[in-house]
């Protein structure tokens, strides 16, 4: 009876955490879209920011893009590095020091606090090799920032799924790189790609790192890589700090935020697609 | 065919196996038993040095062939001496595919050539007329039995002299252990095959050859007959008396 009562208490406590972690979520959404309703339109979505002080009126199409060119650039830099040392990792380094090495670092590397990539972008490139504050110096932030979230990710997907393709290959005199390309990169394409662009999310949406290195009030879409960009969380931190506007800085974090579930969801469909091509590309 | 001496091997500090002196013949079944842990899959692993990719070490001298595997590069060494995993694993390919992959790499044949080697392949695994029909399908759907045919076959893609079975029928029903024995027996015409299984009944039914292993240790290695009417050791026969 007592055990019977501990198992029904623990599951009420575990079913309330999830409703609470569920509502939360539903709350954050409901409530900015509520605080933004005003503002949200198409026109919104594709105007460029307007009014004194800017972006009280107008759209908030340039930062969109920015985030978009951000995430796409930090997330084909980050995640490739991460992609890399992950491989390096699971199939190349031999156990030892140095191995160890590259692992703290890693780990250690997803504990320092965004603002300190920023910091370091912007010593390093900007004031350092005279580099203009510019898409290409917050990228690099930015792909430093998600180097550990993808390579922490990748190496949990190499481990679990290619440790045992690449020991049957390398026993059958096949070389490394012959099965990591023709059989455990591509059984891994979907978990991987999936991994890179959450890790493209999760750079989108920092401010930290671009403060100093390219995010600017108001540009127009960037043209070359050295141009100073808008982003959509700069660009939602600078009407809020400032005290410009709240109505639409609720409308900016809601774009923002159903443009990162977008992507999430985007990820699972081209996840779950390949996966349906891996099962079915048979010959 | 294969002259060991003085092999230790182990992890880090911890030695596994104990200056291992052995030699095994040509063209016959050689069957490696011994309890749980006494290392018979870690000794296994050395043969095709597949231990040093897992972060083992091996010392000594272990000749195939009278060529020293120790200084030959580990592509060329694992393409002579092939090794099939306790768990058979089928590559999310085709069947078809499951040994393309393998024969591409080593070979260059035109698709008709490929086509022949498979069909030959599958055949001397004894899979090919099970799967004739579903060569391009996944051979993710193929039974526990058939993908340990799958693993053989690839392995004998890359033409090996030695093929190493980790305990090729731990996870098999009878049906499918007889298919793998009858399999080995028919093999070994043309390789030298080492098993490790726990199994003394099977190492009787297919092996020419038994070598006992305890504590990272050859106890005993003599030909089957001998093995079974006169183990040398009390451990041995204590599990003779039990099987």
């Amino acid at each position: 009876m007592k055990r019977k009562l501990k198992h029904m208490l623990a599951g009420l406590v575990f079913c309330l955490l999830g409703i609470f972690t569920a509502g939360v979520t539903l709350f954050l959404f409901l409530y900015v879209f509520y605080k933004g309703r005003d503002v949200i339109s198409l026109s919104f979505l594709l105007e460029e920011p307007a009014g004194v002080p800017v972006g009280t009126d107008g759209g908030i199409f340039p930062a969109l893009a920015g985030s978009v060119y951000l995430g796409g650039l930090s997330a084909l830099m980050g995640g490739l590095m991460g992609i890399g040392c992950a491989v390096y990792l699971s199939f190349y380094s031999p156990n030892g020091r140095f191995r160890s090495m590259v692992q703290a670092s890693i780990q250690g590397l997803s504990g320092i606090p965004s603002i300190l990539f920023g910091l370091v972008a912007y010593t390093f490139l900007i004031y350092q090799l005279g580099m203009p504050r510019s898409l290409l110096c917050a990228s690099v932030a930015v792909a430093a920032m998600i180097v550990p979230f993808t390579a922490i990710r990748a190496k949990k997907i190499l481990d679990e799924k290619g440790r045992e393709y690449m020991s049957n290959s390398i026993s059958l005199g096949l070389s490394r790189e012959y099965a990591l390309g023709r059989l455990i990169l591509p059984a891994c394409l979907a978990e991987l790609i999936e991994t890179t662009a959450l890790g493209m999310a999760y750079g989108m949406g920092a401010v930290a790192p671009i403060l100093y290195t390219g995010a600017v009030m108001q540009s127009k879409i960037p043209e070359k890589l050295t141009d100073p960009f808008m982003s959509l969380p700069y660009h939602l931190y600078m009407l809020v700090n400032n005290g410009f506007s709240l109505e639409y800085a609720y409308g900016t974090a809601f774009v923002l935020m159903a443009f990162l579930l977008c992507i999430h969801l985007i990820c699972k469909v081209i996840s779950y697609f390949m996966d349906k091509k891996n099962c079915n590309r048979y010959s | 065919m294969i002259d060991i001496q003085g092999l230790k091997a182990g992890f880090g500090k911890k030695e596994i196996l104990h200056n291992i002196q052995l030699h095994i013949p040509a063209d016959q079944i050689t069957a490696i038993v011994g309890q749980s842990g006494c290392g018979k899959t870690t000794f296994l692993k050395t043969l095709n040095r597949i231990l040093e990719d897992e972060g083992g070490y091996i010392h000594g001298q272990i000749l195939i062939k009278d060529k020293n595997i120790m200084g030959m590069p580990k592509e060329q060494l694992c393409k002579m001496v092939g090794l099939v995993f306790q768990q058979p694993i089928a590559f999310p390919f085709s069947v078809r595919r499951n040994l393309s992959y393998v024969l591409k790499y080593h070979n260059r044949l035109t698709k008709e050539q490929l086509d022949t080697r498979i069909v030959e392949t599958l055949k001397k695994a004894r899979l090919y007329d099970e799967v004739k029909e579903h060569m391009n399908q996944s051979a993710l759907k193929l039974s526990g039995g058939q993908k340990q045919r799958l693993a053989i076959a690839r392995s004998l893609c890359a033409e090996p002299e030695v093929l190493l079975l980790d305990e090729p029928c731990s996870a098999l029903d009878m049906k499918n252990t007889i298919a793998i024995e009858e399999l080995l027996l028919e093999l070994k015409k043309q390789y030298t095959i080492m098993v490790v299984t726990h199994n003394l009944a099977q190492a009787q039914r297919i092996a020419d050859s038994v070598i006992f292993m305890d504590q990272g240790k050859v106890l005993e290695m003599t030909p089957k007959e001998i093995f079974f009417r006169e183990p040398k050791t009390q451990l041995a026969k204590e599990q003779i008396a039990y099987m």
